[in-house]
């Protein structure tokens, strides 16, 4: 595969959130607004390309038997290192993504790429494999942070965009979208979405469906 | 992925050359980024104050806050006596950095004069939260006696839940409410109980009720003999005023 | 007493880490086909979770937090930035300690929890106890009823979850929908029912 592949894959067939299912917290928890969304978006994939390039050239030296821990360090590593950035230049913003910041720790997106492709391919690759992955991420954090704040607050990025009653317009806000259950919605219509314009995402069915008809014959 | 022979000495060696790695990078970031952090922590108070003292507004430029707080008469005073406190410096005085949760002996506390009258006055509180200390810039107007804004500096509530106690519009209902009615009782409150006349109470939030009774708590336990309202009375006797 | 039962019932229910705050969502997903997995995943979470915050509370009284290491002659020290890799570190240690331990004394315990426990160290609900737990400044009694508390109530929402992924299994759904799109749905619908207990706090 060249390249590019590995940075287009991961945006809408290979997507971490959607079809690996992985790094959900804070796709959910943060989502409110597009601000802190996208700048916890640029966290993730720094760190992702951050790990992912290091466990790759460490490939050949990490011992098996402490590999996780010493992954584990790299990241948190990083993560200390983007928590200080973010507190010493987007106080605000910070404060907003609380203690989301530190559990990008265990956004499995990171070690599961660490361990499902960095450890098996060279530096370049793997940083092509984390900016892809990261933009598959953004993608889906940043679409649904749109959604929320437009229906919910009718603004993005904090500038109005819809009209509020409240100041004469005609759009009612959404008060559901400000929830963080919201999320767990928008994401599921975009799974049912994605797997019905791409039929090969769908899950096989454990069991036979039990059709109604079917009920009133059997009984 | 390592397949080849791992002896003990290798797998120390590895592991400690990461330690190392990392424990560089964190230091180095650290190093460089505190004194931002720290600088960035001061104008952010600065703010607050000003912001209470109705000077500047939540997005003013730093400098803007800078030179408006300079502006402001700092002056440390003693709770127990209310005098004011002669030798320090009310602008960089820090009465919040020991933490703790007992009433220091001495806060600062900033006055705004126009043309040599005194317009409002702006009262550093803090209190346990839900979860946290709130700290938050009490300011009254002139009357000593009449809410001119409330603050909230910082906070460690809930996300979503009881950080809407920093909410304008929820802060927006402080302002004209009234401290003590005319036989001097502290009847001021945060809540919803609807024999306290309108004037001397703001609602509490609905679905963050604990933080904002909190909030109501702390003012009041400020605001009373042990905090306040010795140094109010000895500030108004100075700036030549009947309470 | 009362405020340890009201912080561990808190913990559970109206802070509950899975479905207020959304931690934990990968595992939570992912192995919440049966309810008897779940029950399994459950329990790992609540022994893990009441090991590790308190032992974090701990560590971070007496060396990490601003002023801690006063003890040892020197309150000027400010380590608090090294807390995430220290918290995680102490999770893994505990996670595979456990293992080990449980291997030893247990081995039928440690053959129905053996798979989820390694999940573990990479389970936000864990780490966000921590942190939850040192943003509030808990005391170390308050520490392990917050743990028992929050880890008690992520086992209780996956059990429910799974019981109502079990019982859609046999629904038609549009075929898009099937699977990982409706478990989203529900859990959204879960986690709405959850918000619904907000009012209990006081």
């Amino acid at each position: 595969m060249s390249l590019v592949r590995y940075v287009t894959e991961p945006l809408v067939s290979e997507n971490p959130i959607t079809v690996q299912i992985l790094g959900l917290c804070s796709a959910l928890a943060v989502s409110r607004s597009m601000e802190p969304a996208l700048i916890m978006a640029v966290s993730v994939i720094s760190v992702l390309v951050f790990s992912n390039l290091m466990v790759s050239l460490l490939r050949h030296v990490l011992p098996n038997s402490i590999r996780l821990i010493l992954e584990v360090t790299l990241i948190a590593s990083a993560v200390i290192v983007v928590d200080e950035t973010l507190k010493a230049y987007a106080p605000g913003i910070s404060e907003v993504l609380s203690v989301f910041v530190g559990l990008i720790i265990t956004n499995c997106i990171i070690l599961g790429r660490a361990e499902a492709f960095a450890l098996r391919h060279g530096p370049l690759e793997s940083v092509a494999d984390a900016l892809g992955n990261g933009f598959g991420y953004a993608i889906i954090l940043i679409g649904v942070a749109a959604i929320r704040e437009l229906l919910g607050a009718g603004t993005l990025f904090d500038h109005p965009v819809l009209p509020l009653v409240e100041a004469g317009g005609w759009f009612r806000t959404n008060h559901m979208m400000l929830y963080a259950p919201s999320a767990f919605f928008l994401i599921g219509f975009l799974i049912w979405a994605i797997r019905s314009l791409l039929p090969r995402q769908a899950e096989v069915r454990e069991y036979p469906p039990v059709r109604a008809g079917y009920r009133e014959t059997s009984s | 992925m390592n397949t080849g022979e791992e002896s003990a000495g290798r797998t120390m060696l590895v592991a400690v050359g990461v330690a190392l790695f990392c424990s560089a990078m964190v230091t180095v970031a650290v190093h460089l980024l505190r004194p931002v952090q720290a600088a960035y922590a001061a104008v952010e108070r600065n703010r607050a104050i000003v912001e209470a003292a109705g000077l500047a507004s939540a997005d003013a430029s730093d400098d803007t806050v800078v030179s408006d707080f300079l502006s402001l008469d700092a002056e440390v005073i003693e709770l127990g006596t209310g005098a004011v406190v002669e030798g320090v410096d009310g602008y960089s005085f820090d009465h919040w950095a020991a933490g703790g949760d007992t009433v220091p002996p001495e806060v600062p506390i900033y006055l705004r004069h126009e043309s040599g009258r005194l317009v409002r006055v702006v009262l550093p509180v803090d209190g346990r939260g839900m979860w946290s200390t709130i700290h938050a810039y009490l300011a009254l107007e002139a009357d000593l006696n009449t809410v001119a804004a409330f603050v909230v500096y910082e906070h460690g509530e809930t996300p979503g839940i009881g950080d809407r106690i920093q909410n304008p519009q929820w802060l927006s209902l402080w302002p004209g409410k009234r401290l003590r009615n005319a036989g001097g009782d502290l009847i001021f409150d945060v809540s919803d109980d609807p024999s306290v006349p309108a004037e001397y109470r703001v609602d509490t939030i609905t679905g963050a009720t604990v933080s904002s009774r909190a909030v109501g708590r702390l003012v009041r336990a400020w605001l009373g003999e042990d905090g306040y309202a010795r140094a109010l009375t000895a500030l108004a006797r100075r700036e030549g005023m009947t309470p | 007493m009362r405020q340890l039962f009201d912080i561990a019932l808190t913990a559970m229910l109206v802070e509950n880490l899975a479905l207020v705050f959304l931690l934990g969502m990968c595992t939570y997903l992912a192995v919440s086909k049966r309810v008897e997995t779940a029950i399994g995943l459950g329990i790992a979470v609540i022994a893990v979770q009441t090991l590790t915050v308190p032992l974090n509370n701990a560590i971070d009284q007496l060396l990490l937090a601003p002023g801690a290491l006063g003890w040892a002659g020197l309150p000027e020290l400010d380590l608090s930035f090294m807390r995430l890799v220290t918290f995680i570190g102490v999770i893994a240690a505990t996670v595979q300690i456990l293992d080990v331990v449980l291997d030893r004394y247990a081995p039928a315990l440690q053959q129905s929890l053996g798979i989820y426990l390694p999940l573990l160290t990479v389970n936000c609900a864990i780490l966000g106890g921590t942190l939850f737990m040192v943003q509030r400044s808990y005391t170390f009694t308050e520490s392990v009823a917050y743990g028992l508390g929050s880890g008690t109530g992520w086992a209780v929402a996956i059990v429910l979850f799974a019981a109502l992924r079990e019982r859609t299994r046999h629904c038609d759904v549009p075929a898009g929908l099937e699977g990982l799109g409706l478990a989203f749905i529900i859990a959204g619908l879960l986690a709405f029912g959850f918000a619904g207990l907000a009012g209990v706090a006081s």
